[in-house]
């Protein structure tokens, strides 16, 4: 039963991702008509392709940072041992 | 650090063995805070998306930008309110220092970020009246659709923002405020306070 509500939901997407026009849709899918325009279209193309890297690549600098800072407290404090 | 282990019972023989284990590791931040690190990665691709989209659309316009009949923007009385909520920033981040040695300190700084944060907010919101009086509306003009687009987005997730420092303050206030917690809050707010120094570059001037 779950599978088949699955499909139908699966069918339904698919039938309403055919209806829109998505080429239509976007606000900047056209030519370039100047050079300031053209200049936007290069620059934006960089920003957008470099942010999510950039981002992810933050976060990881971050995560091995804190991982480094932790595994460097916990080899100065010493062992604890049970009574 | 030595190598730890644990004994168990073997079953095909029976015998009790020790067998090694690796220390258990320690999370590098809360799960509240890695999952708004994670969210406000996301929010800044969704506002990446929407300055680029304004970029193109602007240096496409076939008028001068912003068109001659639109109201100009306020650039001069938004660069007060944006020092308003710099200053938040800064704020927020000496109550943090004071948070584990004096709490008392931390929800003073901490009252005085969100005083500053609600003016922002209430600043815009005056700004908005007047702009819309003067016939800047969403249909008005693409400037016009962008500019509320862009703002009200930002507009939005100040509201949300400033909703979790006031529920960090009463927190603070009660004592009841956990150091996570109030980094998860302190996470979103940064991302509030850093981006509207771009969006008012790319907008206003």
């Amino acid at each position: 039963m779950a599978r088949r509500s699955r499909a139908f939901a699966a069918l339904v997407a698919l039938v309403l991702s055919t209806w829109a026009a998505a080429a239509a849709a976007c606000p900047v899918c056209f030519s370039a008509r100047n050079a300031d325009n053209r200049a936007a279209f290069v620059e934006t193309t960089i920003f957008m392709s470099a942010l999510p890297l950039v981002l992810v690549g933050a976060f990881l600098w971050w995560a091995a940072r804190r991982i480094r800072h932790h595994e460097g407290r916990a080899s100065e404090s010493p062992p604890q041992r049970g009574p | 650090m030595g190598t730890e282990s644990r004994l168990a019972i073997s079953r095909g023989t029976g015998e009790v063995v020790a067998f090694p284990v690796s220390p258990r590791r320690r999370p590098i931040a809360s799960s509240g805070v890695i999952g708004m690190t994670l969210f406000v990665i996301a929010e800044t691709m969704f506002f990446a998306g929407l300055v680029s989209a304004f970029t193109i659309v602007k240096t496409t316009a076939l008028t001068p930008w912003p068109p001659p009949n639109q109201p100009r923007l306020p650039i001069e009385s938004t660069a007060v309110n944006t020092l308003a909520l710099l200053v938040s920033g800064v704020v927020l981040l000496v109550s943090s220092r004071h948070f584990a040695r004096d709490a008392a300190r931390a929800v003073r700084w901490l009252a005085l970020s969100a005083g500053l944060g609600a003016f922002f907010v209430v600043f815009q919101g005056a700004e908005w009246v007047a702009l819309l009086a003067e016939g800047l509306t969403m249909k008005s003009s693409t400037h016009g659709a962008f500019f509320y687009l862009i703002v009200g987005a930002h507009g939005l997730h100040a509201l949300a923002a400033l909703g979790g420092l006031c529920w960090a303050l009463l927190r603070a206030r009660r004592g009841t405020l956990a150091p996570d917690a109030f980094a998860t809050v302190r996470v979103f707010w940064y991302f509030v306070v850093a981006l509207w120094p771009l969006l008012y570059w790319r907008v206003y001037l």
